[in-house]
Formats: C-alpha cells, structure tokens, sequence
C-alpha cells in the first residue's frame, strides 16, 4: 500500500512502546514482533500520535532539521508506507 | 525413589520430594517452593484438554521434550520427555516414569535439573527471561551467547567448555532478571558442520547424530540435591558471521533499542504468549540490558580450517572483563 492522501492515521492501540536512549521499541503484542524506530522515526511517531497529516509532518521536520520538504517528503512517505505495510498505523478519512 | 531430590536456586528451596525443614506454605506464597513427588498421572492420559505448546526431538529419533498447557488452567502444564511425565501446578510437580517409553534411560536428577525445574522456574517465576542461546560459567560470572541459528553458538560454548568454563545451557538460557543471574538450561550441546569435536571436556559422550549435526552431552557431576549457584550475568555476546570478515571477530558494543531488538528477537515466547507476557519480557529484557548497559557484537568470517577462531577472541573479552 502506498500512502498518497494528506489523511491522519490511526496508530494501533494495542502496541506497546518503550523509549530507549531518545529512540522508540514497539511490541506488536498480536504478532510478536519488535520494531526500532530511531530519533526521526521517533519524531515521525510523536507527530502521527499528535494526529497530524503528511502535509504538517513533512512541515515541521523540515523545519526541525533545515531541509527542503521536497526531500523530506519522500523519507516520510517511505516511513509512513511501512508503518501502514506493518499493520502499525491505518489510514483514517481526511480531515474536512 | 529413595533418594531425597532437592532442588535449590542459590540458597532457596524450589522444590523436594522430602518434607521440608520450614513451613512449605510460606514459601510457596510467592512461588518459591514446591512439592515433587511420584503419583499417577492417569488422570493426564486424555490429551483433550490439554494444548500442546512445545515439541521438539533432541535429535531425529531421540527423546522429544513436549510441553502442554491445560486449557483451563494455564497454571497446570505437563511434560513428557524420554518416558517421565510430569504434571506441574502452583505448589506441585507430580511425576510417573514408564521405562518402556523410551530407549534413552535419562536420570531423574538430570531430568529435574535441566527440564522440570526450568521449565517450573520459566512458567511461574515472573522475573525469568528465557534466552534462545548458550550460557557458560566461570567463578560465578557467566556469560550468553545469542545469534540466529547455525552462527556457531554451541562451537563457542563448547571450546569455551574446553578452556575450563561450565555449560549453563546450550539452546535455552534462563536469566533470573531481579539478581541478573544465569541458570542452568537444557545441557544438550549440539554441533553442526563438519566439527572437530569428538568427545567431551569432562567425560559425556557422543550419543547420536542427524546428518552433520553432532549431539554431545557434557557430563555434570550429579547428587541428591542439586543446587544452582549464582552465576552472575557478565555480558551477552550476539555471534554474527559476516562474508570475508575477520576469523578472529571484530568487536563492538551495541546499545540502546538496537540493542534491546537484538535480544527480544531471540527471547523465548514458548511459555509467554499472551499479552501479558510480552510485555513482561520486554520489561525484563529492557532491564537486562540496562544493567548490562548494552551487548557486545561479536562479527566473524570463515577460518581457512573451520576452526571457530573467533572464540579466542571471545576468551580474550571474557578475561579482558573478568580482570577489570
């Protein structure tokens, strides 16, 4: 699945989140599978919980690291396709 | 049985099959004590109501260690492997032995020490992690092994056997989170490849084979009563083997959630599958690698001989620790 809707997601209520040294483990207690996300992942995540869209994600890490959003865009989009490929987050309607 | 069976985790009592010196029902409060005695397991005999989640032969045709779990009572499980069975409950263990059950004549000793009481320990202790990987000791320090199957774990433990340190475990590695210590596991050391090893560092012997795959017990020294000292955990080394890497290793620690994936990924979760007890293991993996603020990666190529070179290294490291 490829994520090209400004939509919010859903971050799944049944996963399990530790904060390690700045960066994220999630437990997919269903699945039994870990995940790392490093500190942009992190970052990423934080903004997803706040139920932010593409668009403002991509705005406020461009913003926090001093790069174009064009770039930043595609590192998000990649990031966001495999959090919904992982089952972590679902695609919600867009906001009106 | 005539002989008193105890089983002790450092000091304490886990279990006997004589009455104990002190109120069992203290004890048996927080699930540090329990009964072992033989009685008939007829009641066991229907399958139905019990889940089978654990299945594994040592060796093709060799015992098979089968764990179930009653479907009505996830505190009751029974084990059947090389013809004893044993029904474990909170403040129980109730076993049969059927000598025509099996070829492989396992004593009772060897059976409490390496299947029933972990197995115990790991299904009702909730502060013990268990660690796909092989643990070895020394001077009370003990030291794990982890890294994704065939990387060489068993060659390290043994040639670490062979430079004097104990086999804790070859597969399973059972830590006890709240004293970061390492008990005893299963004992079978299993080699693959074409192994320069032919025999044991202190008299066990060569009992099977499957295909390449060696089987070698090491022989431990049996009593009455078994004890397990406190065999603190030192460091957990993940094995990885790299193309055209170095025979000897390289050597790097690794922290933070990296670290922690690398460990939850080979944690056990045969006795933890719910919920609950994901989130206890990756409480008490956390708090594992906390303590031992981080894992030290060990990454090695092939030796020209297939020699597993890179366990010198892992010497070196082990010794290099212990002097400091």
């Amino acid at each position: 699945m490829t994520v090209n809707s400004p939509g919010v997601f859903q971050i799944r209520e049944d996963l399990l989140i530790e904060e390690v040294d700045g960066e994220f483990v999630i437990l997919d207690m269903h699945h039994n599978v870990y995940f790392g996300l490093e500190a942009m992942g992190k970052l990423i995540w934080e903004l997803l919980q706040q139920e932010q869209d593409v668009d403002s994600i991509v705005n406020t890490i461009a913003s926090h690291y001093g790069v174009s959003e064009d770039v930043v865009r595609r590192d998000v989009m990649t990031f966001i396709d495999q959090l919904v490929e992982q089952g972590l987050i679902t695609t919600r309607v867009n906001r009106a | 049985m005539s002989v008193h069976h105890h089983y002790l985790i450092y000091d304490e009592h886990v279990c006997s099959d004589q009455p104990l010196d002190y109120p069992i029902s203290e004890a048996a409060d927080d699930g540090c004590a329990w009964r072992l005695y033989e009685g008939d397991l007829s009641v066991c005999d229907d399958l139905n109501s019990w889940t089978r989640i654990h299945e594994e032969f040592d060796f093709e045709g060799g015992p098979c260690l089968m764990i179930y779990e009653d479907q009505h009572d996830p505190t009751s499980s029974l084990i059947s492997y090389a013809g004893w069975r044993a029904l474990i409950r909170a403040h129980e263990v109730i076993y049969t032995y059927d000598r025509t059950a099996s070829p492989y004549a396992i004593p009772f000793a060897q059976v409490i020490e390496r299947v029933i009481a972990p197995w115990k320990v790991l299904s009702q202790r909730d502060h013990i992690l268990a660690v796909h990987g092989g643990a070895v000791s020394m001077s009370g320090q003990a030291w794990i092994f982890i890294g994704e199957s065939g990387v060489g774990k068993s060659s390290a433990a043994l040639e670490l056997v062979h430079k004097g340190m104990t086999l804790l475990s070859d597969d399973m590695a059972l830590v006890d989170v709240e004293h970061m210590c390492v008990l005893p596991g299963p004992w079978v050391v299993r080699m693959w490849g074409s192994s320069h090893v032919d025999g044991t560092s202190d008299g066990g012997a060569v009992v099977g084979t499957q295909g390449q795959k060696r089987r070698v017990l090491v022989a431990r020294v049996h009593t009455p009563s078994v004890q397990v000292q406190k065999n603190e955990l030192q460091a957990i080394f993940v094995l990885e083997r790299v193309h055209e890497g170095s025979p000897e290793g390289k050597f790097h620690e690794m922290r933070g959630a990296k670290g922690l994936i690398k460990v939850l990924g080979q944690c056990f979760d045969l006795s933890h599958p719910s919920p609950m007890w994901s989130r206890r293991r990756l409480t008490l993996a956390r708090r594992m690698c906390d303590e031992l603020q981080g894992i030290s990666v060990c990454s090695y190529g092939e030796s020209p001989d297939g020699r597993p070179a890179h366990v010198e290294g892992l010497w070196h490291q082990i010794t290099q620790r212990e002097g400091q």
